[in-house]
Formats: structure tokens, sequence, C-alpha cells
């Protein structure tokens, strides 16, 4: 078998697998176990998990041995038997990742449709809110323009791993691409917050006047969508007197009721962006348990 | 032109609305360019291949990408937040890359790679609808409802 740098897919997730790792596996213990046979003594130990991230938990060191090699612990995918994932693993190292670079394309690019969605709504509800979610709106460009990003970069990685793998292996060994690629998840993960933010702060004010979010979207009295449009306007200015409150209602310069259609319309973004949020962290992070594992051995001739 | 030279309140206040007319059209376009933008580059990068080392392609494809996807992004932001003049600029860089795409697609295929033509067809085929999306009414009327809430409400923030 050819003996080639192995890919980090992403660097958040690599990080995550390395915490995971860090209290699920003994690793003092692996390397005295390995240590302990002359042909394999100070090999260097990568683990990739079943989604493909892989993390080198030691380099090789020129103890006893002159030519690298390395021990390879790879998850087993739940949905094969070991033998059949062995054989995979001997006959076609690289299917794998074509797939997971794949859905990993997919799953950037709903990233990106949910964070254009949320720029599009978002935008067409400042005006009427009083600017209250300017800043989060920046967020969601930011985050829309991080997904878009990695969504074209899944794309030419997918298409790489067809054409010219060893391209994907050489980006994934640099430096500079695993902080831009940790960037861009950093981005796409705070418009994901924010709009998870943005949520709970609907549902809590909803809550405070007793409002759950099904009645929100059946509608609501005027005499509830004034108090809701009041605490509205008292959660973008915190600490605004009633006095003040009804001045600037007067003025027009608050909305005084809300309509109807604009609660419904508003609640239904909110459970819209959740949902963006939930993809965008299932894009960036990664999570499981320890499953079991193939061992490979892999040394230069 | 003539709507974009009136002045921010000479029309009342549109109707809120969340999703407003036109806005899958907005969308639709964006994500059709955000498809292209890689296809563009794996075109150039397969006529380029010849002159440039394997490693120098991929920086200067992540470069490029990074720029197009800005250069896509902002003006779609900018669009979202009142900036009709913005809706010009993304139909001229839409036009530029449906024109990139054709040229490629057709040199490659006369090149002989027709697998890389295939794939610049199916990119022509997405910037072509993204620019029917650019230009439809929808696309229009949504710009201008845009332009619209956002011009009442730079001009009630000034009040």
């Amino acid at each position: 078998m050819e003996a080639r740098p192995l890919p980090f897919q992403n660097s958040f997730a690599q990080k995550q697998l390395k915490a995971r790792l860090a209290y699920t596996l003994n690793q003092e213990k692996l390397f005295t176990a390995i240590d302990r046979d002359p042909a394999l003594v100070g090999a260097g130990v990568v683990f990739i998990d079943e989604r493909g991230t892989s993390v080198t938990l030691r380099d090789f060191e020129y103890i006893c041995l002159s030519k690298p090699v390395r021990i390879v612990l790879r998850e087993l995918p739940s949905r094969i038997s070991a033998i059949d994932y062995i054989s995979e693993v001997k006959n076609t190292p690289r299917e794998s990742r074509f797939v997971s670079e794949a859905v990993g394309a997919a799953v950037s690019c709903g990233a990106a449709v949910i964070g254009w969605f949320v720029v599009l709504t978002s935008s067409a509800a400042i005006p009427f809110s009083g600017g209250g979610s300017t800043v989060f709106s920046i967020m969601a460009y930011g985050a829309a323009t991080a997904s878009s990003l990695q969504c074209g970069n899944s794309l030419m990685r997918t298409r790489n791993e067809m054409t010219a793998p060893y391209m994907n292996d050489e980006l994934d060994n640099e430096e500079w691409y695993q902080n831009a690629t940790l960037a861009l998840d950093v981005i796409s993960l705070g418009g994901a917050s924010a709009s998870g933010l943005m949520t709970v702060r609907g549902i809590k004010l909803l809550r405070s006047q007793g409002i759950t979010t099904r009645r929100a979207l059946e509608g609501l009295s005027r005499q509830e969508r004034r108090r809701l449009s009041r605490e509205i306007a008292r959660s973008n200015a915190s600490g605004i007197s009633n006095q003040t409150l009804k001045i600037m209602e007067r003025a027009g310069k608050i909305e005084r009721r809300f309509s109807n259609a604009a609660i419904k319309k508003a609640t239904m973004r909110q459970i819209k962006d959740s949902i963006g949020a939930t993809l965008s962290f299932t894009g960036s992070a990664t999570s499981g348990v320890l499953g079991t594992l193939a061992v490979a051995v892999v040394s230069e001739e | 032109m003539e709507k974009h030279c009136k002045t921010p309140t000479d029309k009342a206040m549109p109707e809120y609305q969340v999703l407003p007319k036109g806005m899958w059209h907005m969308l639709g376009a964006v994500m059709l360019m955000v498809f292209s933008l890689p296809i563009v580059l794996m075109l150039l990068s397969a006529l380029v291949s010849g002159l440039l080392s394997e490693r120098a392609l991929v920086y200067l494809e992540m470069a490029l990408l990074v720029v197009m996807v800005l250069f896509l992004a902002t003006p779609t932001f900018l669009l979202s937040r009142g900036w009709s003049v913005c809706h010009r600029v993304l139909c001229w860089q839409n036009l530029f890359y449906v024109l990139l795409l054709a040229t490629a697609t057709c040199t490659l295929f006369l090149l002989g790679s027709t697998g890389m033509a295939f794939t610049g067809l199916a990119g022509v085929i997405m910037a072509v609808l993204a620019g029917m999306l650019y230009r439809s009414e929808r696309y229009g009327s949504v710009v201008e409802y845009y332009r619209l809430i956002w011009s009442q409400h730079r001009s009630n923030s000034k009040r």
C-alpha cells in the first residue's frame, strides 16, 4: 500500500475528534503497546473516524526504523460488516472519501441556501422592526458568504477526489488551509448562533406574554398584539420608560400594534432560522462514540 | 431606470412581507451562481493546467473562489438592503460568467476534453438560468420592494 499523508477533512471536526479521543482512548497505553513490538517502535499513529476525519495521534519517530511506519486506526461505518470493510479499505481506500466529500458538499450547499434565505428574510424584517436585528443580519451575511465559500470549496474537493485525490491531501496538510476552513466554520457557526439567539429571544418574548409559538401562528387578539409590540420595543431598547415608550409610539418611531400576519411570519422565520442554525452546526461539528476500529499498518517500501 | 431616480418617500411604505414576491427568484439566482462559480474555476484550471504546476493551480483556484464569492455575495446582500443599483452589477456579472463558461466549454470540447465540456455545459445552463431569474419581472419587483422599504426606513431614521 502506498504511503501518503493522511487527510484532515476539516480542522474543526479534527479538533472535535481530538477532544473525543482524549477521554475515550488511553493513548499512553496504546503507544506503549505499539512500542513493545520491535517492528513498530516509534511508528506514527493516525486515527480516522467513521466520517473520514483523521487526526495524527503521534508522529513517526526515527528510533529503530529507518523508513516511516504508520498505524492507522479506522472507525467502521455502521452500515457494513467488519470483513467487508477490511476488503473495502484494501481495495478502494479513497472511495469512502469521495462519498464523504460529496455529502459534505451537499450539507455546505444546504447551509448556504438557508443562510441566504435568512439574509433575505431578515433584510425584509429590519425596516419594520426598527432595526433591532441589524447586527444579526450582518452576521447572517457573513454566515451565508462563508457557507457559499464552503459549498464552492466542497464541490471543488469532490472534483479533486475524482480526478486528483492527492491535491486534497496536499491542501489538507497546509496549515493556512486548515486555519481558513476553521475560520469559515467559526463564521458559519457565528451566523447559526445569531439565528439561534434570535429564535430564543423571540420565544422568550412570546413566553413573557404567556403566548405559545403555536398561538402566535394561529393569531393573537388586539390586546395581546399591543402588549407584544410593547415588549418587543422594550427588548430593543432596554431600560426605556413607559412615558418614552408612549411618546415614541405617538411619533411613529415604534410599532403600536404589530399585525397578526407580521407576528405569524416572524414566528415562521424564526422556526426556519433555527433549522438553518441546526444545518450549519451539522455541517461543522462532529459527534459520536468510539466504535469498532479497523487497524492498518502502512509503511514505505 | 426612472423609478430609481425618484425620492425615497415618493411611494407609501409597502405592507410587511416576510417572503416578498420574487424572493425565491433572488434565492434561486444566488444559489445557481454559487454552483456555477466552482464550475468556472474547474474549467479555467483545466485550460491552464499545462501552464502552471498543480500546486500553483490549487492556490489560484482557492484565491479566485474567495474573490468570486465575495463579488457575488456583497452585491446580493446590498441589494437586499435596498441598494437597487447592485441589480445591474449582478446582471453584468452573470453575463460575464455565461460568456466565460460558454467560451471555456467550446474550447474544451474542441480540445477533446468531453468530460470537462459536459461539466461546462451544466455550468452554462445554471448561469443562463440564473440570468433569466435576474432579469425576470418578479426579481425586479423584489428589488423594488427592498428599495422602497429601506429608503423609507432610512428617511425615517434621519428625521
